[in-house]
């Protein structure tokens, strides 16, 4: 109750001595909305732009995926151990990767906050 | 009502991928959104940066809205994220010399447009941006601490001591002010 009561205190007093400002700020710096062809052709040409980098992204993908595919199926050719030791040694890479990641993003945030 | 009706329909349809839609949507909100990143910022560019980058993510992102919030709910969340990036990553010395000039600017601006530079706007632009951020969408845009803490992706906690460190400044700036003017 007594926080409440702060709060509305707090809102008040916002209200009071920086709210009229603001919205006096706010009616100075109102911008006249604009046509709706140039938002139109704005939005259009960054869906396409969005459109063309999701199939680039795609055959990158496609791309490294093939030669990683051949490249195991050349080792397990050579060697099948070999092709384990490496399995094993991604794993065990990608699990360490997103360990230090995880711990790193969290003291990030925390020093951030 | 209607225009409720109306909004609501076009969000359906923007969902759906329609452009006519969206870039109506959009064009709805754009001066309301200038407005904010131009109150969260005081620097015009920035707000104008910050006004089309949120316009950009808006059109890349608009599949995932759910509608659990009002759409400008959801625009000032993506304004409100980028700026916290883009002011991570500039440097902090360079940063506080680039605020000092874009309030003067924007002092200069505002005298033009209001003929006057009131003292409560040269308390808000003292702020840190971050209290800043969690002022202004607590006390002139009425959104709660939770709804801030989703926003500005951090703890409740943080909204809370953000609030109140931002609300001990702007009474003691404006209380030193009175205070001046008095004697």
């Amino acid at each position: 109750m007594k926080k409440n009561k702060a709060h509305d205190e707090d809102q008040q007093w916002f209200k009071d001595h920086i709210g009229a400002e603001l919205q006096r700020m706010d009616a100075a710096f109102e911008r006249s909305e604009p046509e709706l062809e140039p938002f139109e052709s704005f939005v259009a040409s960054h869906k396409q732009a969005l459109r063309r980098r999701l199939w680039r992204d795609l055959a990158l993908f496609w791309l490294v995926a093939a030669m990683l595919l051949l490249g195991m199926f050349w080792i397990m050719e050579q060697d099948w151990i070999w092709l384990a030791a490496l399995q094993s040694l991604v794993a065990v890479s990608a699990v360490g990767y997103i360990g230090i990641a995880h711990v790193w993003k969290g003291r990030k945030q925390w020093k951030n906050n | 009502m209607h225009a409720v009706t109306d909004e609501t329909r076009l969000i359906q349809q923007a969902v759906k991928g329609d452009t006519r839609s969206l870039s109506e949507l959009l064009r709805r909100h754009y001066s309301f959104l200038y407005q904010y990143t131009l109150k969260l910022t005081m620097d015009k560019s920035r707000a104008e940066d910050i006004t089309q980058d949120t316009m950009l993510k808006a059109i890349e992102k608009i599949g995932t809205y759910r509608g659990q919030s009002k759409f400008s709910t959801w625009l000032i969340a993506i304004a409100s994220r980028l700026a916290i990036d883009k002011g991570r990553r500039s440097a902090r010395e360079r940063k506080w010399v680039e605020e000092e000039g874009a309030l003067r600017a924007l002092r200069y601006e505002t005298i033009s447009r209001m003929n006057d530079w009131p003292e409560a706007l040269q308390a808000i632009g003292k702020l840190d941006e971050k209290l800043r951020m969690a002022v202004l969408l607590k006390y002139y845009y009425g959104y709660s601490q939770e709804e801030i803490a989703d926003m500005a992706d951090v703890p409740v906690g943080t909204v809370k001591s953000r609030i109140h460190a931002g609300m001990t400044q702007l009474r003691k700036e404006l209380s030193g002010d009175e205070e001046e003017q008095s004697s």
